[in-house]
């Protein structure tokens, strides 16, 4: 029973540490301190994907969203006009509706999670007997190949259309 | 996955690659057009761009092969209907009537928007046939991506603004959704949607399905722009440029309903004890209509009353899903297919206004009898979008409501019958705020002196959307019968 | 009962380890240090220059865009790891007589090609080119004429 309890400890301790990183996003009023909960934030749950045995997930997190996704977000405030030396802050409004969906969602959360997730039959293992990452590079080739090649065109269309917008600005100037 | 399997499967892969050729062919011409913008910088670089945009789209067309053999294909990933071209043909015609529009000229002049045009439209290529979760999110989100950036393409102040409200409700709804699918798949075992009943069906507590399918429709709701999920609407339809509205307005809609309309037949062949979706469904789309006409009232800028309206119309669209049956399916397209017709036009006209600085109903005032033409083509597309007769507003709304009526005598369900009556009811509020556009072309005078100019190629364009509206009422068969 | 651990939780308990250990040392000399502060310690450089304003400049956009590129192809590139392991797989490739081999090859050649294009996109768009200071070239008008010094070079040669 030792390992089980090891690893339900560690993924209740990323998951608090998650939940309460993200608080503090919420409730942090400066937008740089909200910046950099995220990192704890995606740190977290990359450490319960590789808890949960979703390696490659986990390391996809680490790389996209910390070593990518974050630095966009630390230039984007960096970008901003409002910085002339002073703390960027924020605010809340509304928080009385708000905070009446947020604990709606939470009852519906609540109240299914009383009963058991009944999780699917996988089936057998694969016949072709492979590791995690192996079973996803075959997938991607194979089941979700449409999929990968229309990511390829997703892809595509992102970068022309964010460096168009972001772009936009600085090619008038010449 | 079996060895043996493996290697049929591998087969298979390959062998039925060429039923994708129209989809290809539209990848292949959009990186072309993208390569086109990056070497030739004429003079004439905007009409060309255009003119190859309307290349590729007419390559794409003859690439649709007209008799499909019916089924899933590429391993039950992809599936083709019987409809699936005359949907596919009908979007192709929508993206090349946007391309010609009047004021478009700001947005024409960047390469990039034809490329976006065009990946609006691969998008809806393949939501229409995904028969696969993980590949309709994708090609959903390459509509929705394509949207928000579409929406920032009029280069003002409020055009960002209101992409970015966009794509912050588009991002959230968009992480409910995805939750929603991972739990369908948690639950099911399986992406593939030919799959999903059989193995749900193993489980018998619908709880978790339950929670899964709501927010899996949360994300749909959102983009349909269903009340409660339409804020955005508004905003980015009034900020964004007309030409990119007109087309974001019907195609992606289109192309969701009918994968969702595939989603909820799903839900019908299971045992499960499911919530009442069609109840759920039901009250949202007389809540879409009333709110969406309620408000379209009030409005005097003629941008953000056809926001409302498309609301209006998606609550009035939804009924087919609701009613379920193959009728009501043949109904809701027949729908679709009207009012992206109607709205081409109406877009086309504001349109035009926007390129004479005319942004509310009220600057219209006596331009009817300046430009008859032009009046008359408007007030029958009008009266199509109210769904009176003489046009194929009329047809398409006494088919949905009929193929409503049936399904409410065979199963007197009093909800149903309230959806009738009240959408019948809303038809009528319609009226007010749509014949307010023709009350001010023709009846209302102005002291301005101020001159405008309508161009041959308008007239042109706005006589064809009319006298389609209006052919689809005589010949109402006609459509249906390239419909099914 | 033995704990299996695969690699990557080997992995993470060497992150927590190294996060611990390098958290221990700073605790430990921030309990351990003696704190007498004045002012010349706890401005930003001892000696030199006193800095003014705040280090929160406002960037420049091109950052932003470069970093926008960089976060795509990062997408793409974690598309290829998973790829990059099973497409020799000579498995596979001995079942499919080389189909899979191929099927794989094309099909990554082809999501490489589309996302190759958005490079020569951002290329040819001129979003990764830099204001270049402009450097202005001194000519020294020298008395001394060209000549002479070639017949120094080709003399001492």
């Amino acid at each position: 029973m030792e390992q089980i309890n090891f690893n339900i400890l560690a993924f209740y301790g990323f998951a608090g540490l998650a939940v309460i990183s993200a608080l503090m996003i919420l409730m942090s009023k400066n937008i740089i301190h909200s910046v950099f909960m995220l990192v704890l934030v995606f740190l977290s749950v990359a450490a319960i994907y590789i808890i949960t045995n979703a390696e490659f997930v986990g390391v996809t997190q680490i790389m996209v969203y910390i070593g990518g996704i974050l630095i966009l977000m630390m230039f984007g405030v960096m970008l901003t006009n409002r910085i002339d030396g002073g703390k960027m802050l924020t605010e809340h409004r509304r928080i009385i509706p708000a905070v009446l969906l947020g604990l709606g969602l939470a009852f519906v959360f609540y109240s299914t999670l009383q009963t058991k997730f009944p999780l699917a039959e996988f089936g057998p293992q694969s016949e072709l007997d492979k590791s995690v990452t192996e079973t996803i590079g075959i997938n991607f080739m194979t089941h979700q190949l449409v999929a990968l090649e229309l990511t390829a065109v997703l892809l595509l269309m992102a970068l022309i259309g964010a460096a168009f917008l972001a772009g936009s600005k600085f090619e008038d100037k010449k | 996955m079996k060895q043996s399997e493996f290697i049929a499967y591998i087969t298979t892969l390959i062998g039925e690659f060429g039923y994708l050729l129209p989809e290809m062919t539209l990848i292949a011409g959009s990186l072309f057009l993208v390569v086109l913008d990056l070497l030739y910088k004429g003079t004439a670089a905007a009409t060309v761009r255009t003119l190859a945009t309307l290349v590729v789209l007419a390559a794409t067309s003859l690439a649709i092969d007209a008799a499909p053999i019916e089924g899933a294909y590429l391993n039950g990933v992809l599936a083709q209907t019987a409809v699936t071209p005359t949907l596919k043909y009908f979007f192709v015609l929508m993206t090349a009537a946007v391309l010609l529009y009047p004021n478009s000229r700001v947005q024409r002049r960047t390469g990039e928007y034809q490329y976006l045009i065009l990946m609006v439209l691969l998008g809806t290529f393949f939501l229409i046939q995904a028969q696969n979760l993980l590949l309709f999110y994708v090609a959903l989100e390459l509509v929705s991506i394509t949207s928000y950036v579409l929406i920032a393409f009029s280069f003002q102040r409020k055009g960002f603004e209101a992409g970015i409200k966009y794509l912050l409700f588009g991002a959230m709804s968009s992480g409910l959704m995805l939750y929603g699918l991972s739990l369908i798949y948690g639950l099911s075992g399986s992406l593939d949607l030919a799959l999903i009943p059989q193995m749900v069906a193993q489980s018998s507590d619908p709880t978790w399905l339950n929670l899964a399918l709501m927010l899996f429709f949360v994300g749909i709701f959102f983009k349909l722009a269903l009340v409660p999920f339409h804020i955005w609407s508004p905003d980015a339809y009034e900020a964004g440029p007309t030409a990119a509205i007109a087309l974001i307005s019907v195609l992606p809609k289109v192309a969701i309903l009918v994968f969702f309309y595939q989603f909820t037949q799903l839900l019908d062949t299971t045992d499960v004890e499911l919530f009442n979706w069609q109840y759920a469904l039901s009250i949202l789309a007389i809540g879409s209509m009333f709110v969406g006409n309620l408000s379209a009232l009030r409005q005097n800028n003629a941008k953000r009353m056809m926001a409302y309206s498309s609301i209006a119309h998606a609550g009035t669209l939804l009924i087919g899903v609701i009613v379920g049956t193959a009728f009501g399916y043949e109904a809701m397209l027949f729908y679709a297919v009207v009012y992206g017709v109607m709205n081409v036009g109406v877009f086309y006209f504001i349109d035009w206004m926007e390129k004479n600085e005319l942004e509310n109903i009220s600057d219209l005032a006596g331009l009817g009898r300046q430009f008859p033409a032009v009046g008359v083509c408007m007030t029958v597309l009008l009266v199509s979008l109210v769904g009176l007769p003489p046009t194929g507003g009329f047809s398409a709304k006494l088919l949905v409501f009929s193929s409503l009526w049936d399904v409410y005598l065979q199963s007197s369900d009093s909800y149903l019958l309230w959806l009738f009556a009240l959408g019948i009811l809303n038809s009528a509020i319609s009226l007010f705020y749509y014949l307010k556009i023709p009350y001010y072309l023709f009846l209302k005078t102005t002291n301005s002196t101020q001159r405008y100019r309508v161009g041959a190629v308008s007239v042109v364009f706005l006589a064809c959307t009319a006298l389609l509206v209006l052919a689809i009422f005589f010949m109402a068969d006609l459509l249906l019968e390239m419909l099914f | 009962m033995t704990m299996e651990l695969t690699n990557y939780q080997i992995i993470l308990l060497f992150a927590v380890g190294g996060f611990v250990a390098i958290m221990g040392s700073l605790v430990t000399s921030w309990v351990l240090r003696p704190r007498r502060p004045n002012e010349e310690k706890l401005t930003t450089y001892e000696c030199g220059e006193d800095p003014t304003g705040t280090a929160w400049g406002k960037f420049n956009i091109r950052f932003y865009v470069i970093a926008l590129v960089f976060v795509l192809f990062e997408t793409e590139l974690l598309f290829l790891f998973p790829w990059a392991i099973v497409f020799g797989d000579e498995g596979l490739n001995a079942l499919t007589q080389g189909k899979w081999g191929m099927l794989a090859f094309v099909e990554m050649s082809l999501f490489i090609l589309i996302l190759a294009l958005g490079l020569a996109y951002v290329w040819g768009k001129g979003f990764l080119e830099w204001e270049k200071p402009d450097v202005k070239v001194t000519d020294v008008e020298s008395k001394v004429p060209e000549s002479l010094y070639e017949q120094l070079n080709t003399k001492y040669q």
